[in-house]
């Protein structure tokens, strides 16, 4: 699994990487590095089964218990 | 400018299949309404739509105020440079999970009906990657293909309805008014917010539209239109259905499950997964593609094309581990919902047109007296 990903990563990089460093696009290139690695860790995690906490839960405790917004 | 980042225009009218086929998509999973109003839900989609049209105003408002400039460029521009930034990476958190929630909505409905044995992000997989295709081939295809979805979501359900008048019983109606009065507030919140809590995605795209005269008038068309064949669809299962509509999950997929005429026409709930699927995939495209264009326009980048792809692979994984199972994600859309769509698609909007329009009071003040 962690070689598929790897493997896909790599087809997703040589797609995208080349046609930014011909254009010299160096703040795309950042931002997209930046995403990169956000996507590479979420799925290597995932494929490893970890438990990563959910971002809904971040709200729902924002609406729930601080605000208390929540219908029921 | 909005206008470097994406080359394709769409006509006013392909603006207005592209807001029924948004509606579509999150009306067609009406059960967390159902669940609190019952039988008077009815009451409640159109209370919910004249709330619903107030906050399509106050886009409309906005659009109109700021010409060819999409919602990351007004925040700039309202909010001044640091300010703007900050709301504008607020939007794309928010963008996140509302196409995070989509494609979950999806995942759980094809995984809980059509096809049980087969894994969430399989799913996730190949939706994303087809929705990021289109982002990929631009505004302008989109536009183009939402006639086709519109036609086919119009005669489908015609065609259902038509074959279900026999089951329908009217009497599922009564007692009308007879819940509590917080149970329509829910109900009038939810349905205002719910089908159309993205209708910010809009401001994304409201700079790509030709024709900027009729562009209202389209927007209130398709949303007006949209609400319309919800409220027939949410009328119609109740009439087939009654009381036990709240016990069911998927109500529409199981009345229109009941069809059975002569053994000829069986199994027609094929029909609604098509159109469910098509529905979604619209709600969920719109979102995405104001997601890719909007962390584009935040960092200032020349082209959004590149991020699509990594992006989505973020959403499927986002997908993954929102909820972890469908009655959280049904106690998400009931109760939570209402207040978190409420702030972005309603309230944030709202004091940007009022802080807009004193600072456009200020200047022509000031202009006037200089």
């Amino acid at each position: 699994m962690i070689i598929f990903l790897i493997i896909v990563f790599a087809i997703i990089a040589l797609i995208n990487v080349p046609p930014l460093i011909r254009e010299k696009q160096w703040r795309e290139l950042t931002v997209y590095s930046g995403f990169f690695a956000l996507a590479v860790t979420l799925s290597m995690l995932l494929a490893l089964g970890v438990d990563i906490p959910s971002p809904i839960k971040g709200v729902q405790y924002i609406i729930k218990d601080v605000l208390h917004l929540n219908y029921k | 400018m909005a206008t470097n980042l994406e080359k394709g225009r769409i006509s006013g009218k392909q603006l207005m299949f592209i807001v029924f086929c948004y509606i579509q998509g999150g009306a067609l999973l009406s059960g967390s309404i159902v669940n609190i109003t019952k039988q008077d839900t009815w009451v409640v989609i159109v209370t919910g739509f004249t709330v619903a049209l107030f906050i399509a105003w106050i886009m409309v408002q906005l659009a109109k105020s700021f010409p060819d400039k999409t919602l990351i460029e007004i925040n700039e521009l309202v909010f001044g440079k640091i300010g703007g930034n900050i709301i504008s990476l607020l939007y794309v958190l928010y963008f996140f999970l509302l196409t995070t929630l989509d494609i979950d909505n999806l995942t759980s409905f094809i995984t809980g009906f059509v096809m049980p044995n087969t894994p969430d992000t399989a799913i996730a997989l190949v939706f994303t990657f087809v929705c990021g295709y289109a982002i990929y081939k631009g505004i302008n295809v989109i536009g183009r293909c939402s006639f086709l979805v519109v036609l086919l979501t119009i005669v489908t359900i015609l065609f259902n309805s038509f074959l279900l008048i026999k089951d329908m019983n009217f009497n599922n109606f009564l007692p009308m008014f007879s819940l509590p009065f917080m149970d329509y507030v829910h109900g009038t919140h939810l349905t205002a917010v719910a089908p159309f809590g993205g209708s910010i995605c809009f401001l994304m795209i409201f700079p790509f539209v030709k024709e900027k005269k009729h562009m209202a008038k389209y927007f209130y068309l398709g949303g007006a239109i949209g609400f319309l064949l919800f409220l027939f669809i949410v009328v119609r299962d109740w009439a087939v259905l009654g009381t036990v509509a709240t016990y069911m999950a998927g109500v529409t997929y199981q009345v229109v499950g009941l069809v059975d005429v002569s053994d000829l026409f069986t199994r027609l709930e094929v029909l609604y997964s098509i159109i469910l699927v098509l529905g979604l995939f619209y709600t969920a495209t719109i979102e995405f593609y104001s997601l890719t264009l909007s962390i584009a326009q935040v960092f200032k980048a020349k082209t959004y094309k590149p991020y699509i792809f990594i992006i989505g692979i973020i959403l499927i994984c986002l997908s993954n581990i929102i909820f972890s199972s469908v009655s959280e994600h049904s106690y998400f859309t009931a109760n939570i919902d209402p207040a978190f769509l409420g702030f972005f698609a309603a309230l944030l909007p709202a004091i940007t047109l009022v802080i807009a329009s004193v600072r456009g009071a200020k200047k022509k003040q000031g202009s006037e007296i200089v």
